[in-house]
């Protein structure tokens, strides 16, 4: 949804994915452009490239690999939360581009009922892989394999 | 008193499992909704199995829900029964510290009470 919404207010979107299957389905969510995050090389074509960073990720991950793309003056905000703290980033990363570290929590009531809005109005829908509720175990055994595209919903008609 | 039906989390390691739950009497800006579909978010793993270490059991994990509402307290003004109604990670805040006043209660300075594992103000947890 990041990228499908990023794309609607006119951004031009790059995703970074661990995942190769994910490449061609970036494009079609609204990517202009898709980097697979386990090449190095791929890495360093965005070196100082980007104004803002969302970084969604739920796992501790190396963060100055990320905060190097952004340009002088980036932000790249964290709204993953994982259990483990990510390695502290490095100083210099930050202090000779002016960069910024930041986090954002959820919407209130009005922020959300504005997302609703936008998403209303320039088509941007979810893509989901309904589910029974019986379901629920196996589908978070396969949400820590990545494996779902995007999201499991469950049908609580299902529940009796 | 009412009592609902869901799949809970009864300690860290057990799958969720049909469980009943039980739900204070809504109040008179309480909005009660029948629930249709709820998403599946990391968060509701990350609670259903303590990674966080503040999870309260028996939890009902799921916060991205579309219902229909069957009935509005007596103060609600932007909700009528059969409308659609959208429940995120968050139902109640204090209303009163600065950070509710600016319209930004998700920074509730009193802390907001979460969609479920979240204290609510003078009642059980959600």
């Amino acid at each position: 949804m990041g990228v499908k919404i990023a794309n609607a207010l006119g951004a031009h979107v790059t995703l970074f994915t661990t995942s190769s299957s994910k490449v061609d389905d970036g494009r079609r969510l609204g990517a202009h452009e898709v980097c697979l995050s386990t090449n190095p090389a791929d890495m360093a074509r965005y070196t100082n490239r980007l104004d803002f960073i969302l970084n969604t990720v739920a796992a501790p991950h190396n963060l100055d690999a990320y905060l190097s793309l952004l340009k002088r003056d980036g932000t790249m905000t964290l709204v993953g939360a994982p259990a483990e703290p990510h390695p502290s980033p490095g100083v210099f990363n930050l202090i000779f581009k002016r960069r910024q570290l930041a986090g954002s929590l959820i919407g209130g009531v009005r922020e959300t009922q504005e997302m609703l809005d936008f998403c209303a109005q320039h088509n941007v829908l979810s893509d989901i892989e309904p589910i029974p509720i019986d379901y629920i175990n196996t589908a978070y055994e396969r949400m820590l394999r990545n494996d779902v595209k995007y999201r499991f919903v469950i049908d609580m008609t299902t529940l009796n | 008193m009412t009592t609902s039906k869901a799949y809970a989390a009864v300690n860290a390691q057990s799958p969720l499992c049909p469980h009943e739950i039980h739900r204070r009497d809504p109040g008179p800006e309480d909005v009660t909704i029948r629930i249709l579909h709820c998403g599946v978010c990391h968060s509701d793993l990350h609670t259903a199995r303590n990674e966080w270490k503040n999870t309260i059991y028996p939890c009902v994990p799921g916060h991205e829900i579309v219902g229909r509402v069957t009935a509005v307290g007596r103060a609600v003004k932007n909700f009528r029964a059969g409308d659609l109604a959208g429940v995120g990670c968050m139902v109640d805040s204090c209303g009163h510290c600065a950070s509710c006043q600016d319209g930004e209660e998700q920074y509730c300075e009193n802390g907001f009470t979460g969609t479920y594992n979240g204290p609510v103000f003078g009642g059980d947890n959600t």
